[in-house]
């Protein structure tokens, strides 16, 4: 049986045993990836994948189109995490200056901005620089952590993230846009900037 | 003109190809021109794919199993 080629939310409402096993191979990574993303506690972030596991085997005959089936998971996903969160956890806000240059009163940029995207690789991607990202991901909103991980790393498209989330179009932008300016602040405050300026 | 300011806020749609074809040629005229915005593009580029390439942590064996189990016992 080529489940590759064959619908498996399908499959899975047939409770076939190998179209779930099948589910954990497609998304049992993308599902642990995207809690983690929300949750700090290995524990917290175990008990969700299972629950989200849990609701897609044993409600998967609620799902109307079954071309929908990648959607649902992240949604559930998304919810099931937002829950166990809301349980014990504060989130702080960043706002879209925080993470920008700075602009005179004119608009333009006060001081210059230092072109570190051609620095050897081995320098960008260390793994010193990938722990210390890490680590600065930690103080974007939840809400923006979800929507990089789901377009950067996942690479949904917007619209889908839309749906997945219910938020409009310009919010999922809005939130991306802020995510990504905290990267590459970072990255540059990494590479000895500050403010991503350098004077 | 757009300023610096504008450029920067328009960075995400100039990538997502979301700009209509004025602001996009505006927006790239400003780039051509200016060496602050051109570095703030290319390093936010940049940063988008350093991001990519943060490694990913696997699900734990252990957890697998765990799943694998659900269909076993809903069954």
């Amino acid at each position: 049986m080529d489940l590759f080629n064959m619908n498996l939310s399908k499959l899975l409402k047939r409770r076939d045993p190998i179209a779930f096993e099948e589910l954990l191979n497609r998304y049992s990574d993308k599902v642990f990836r995207l809690a983690m993303s929300v949750l700090k506690k290995p524990e917290d972030v175990e008990d969700v994948v299972q629950d989200v596991f849990l609701t897609v085997y044993s409600r998967i005959d609620s799902l109307k189109e079954d071309k929908a089936l990648s959607s649902w998971i992240y949604r559930i996903t998304v919810n099931t995490s937002m829950m166990k969160l809301r349980k014990n956890s504060v989130c702080r806000e960043v706002t879209f200056d925080e993470n920008l240059p700075g602009f005179n009163q004119d608009g333009s940029h006060r001081s210059r901005v230092r072109d570190w995207s051609r620095t050897p690789e081995d320098e960008v991607y260390s793994a010193e620089l990938m722990d210390y990202l890490k680590e600065s991901l930690e103080k974007l909103p939840v809400h923006d952590k979800i929507v990089l991980q789901l377009k950067d790393m996942d690479g949904l498209r917007n619209q889908e993230v839309a749906d997945i989330l219910d938020i409009s179009l310009s919010a999922v932008k809005s939130r991306l846009h802020r995510a990504r300016l905290l990267l590459r602040e970072s990255i540059s405050d990494y590479f000895g900037e500050g403010r991503g300026d350098l004077a | 003109m757009n300023s610096c300011r504008d450029i920067v806020d328009l960075i995400a749609d100039y990538l997502g190809d979301d700009l209509d074809s004025r602001t996009r040629r505006e927006f790239e005229l400003h780039i051509e021109g200016c060496v602050d915005c051109t570095a703030f593009l290319n390093t936010y580029k940049k940063s988008t794919d350093i991001f990519k390439k943060i490694p990913c942590e696997s699900i734990p064996e252990e957890l697998i199993l765990k799943l694998k189990s659900i269909s076993g016992k809903k069954r």
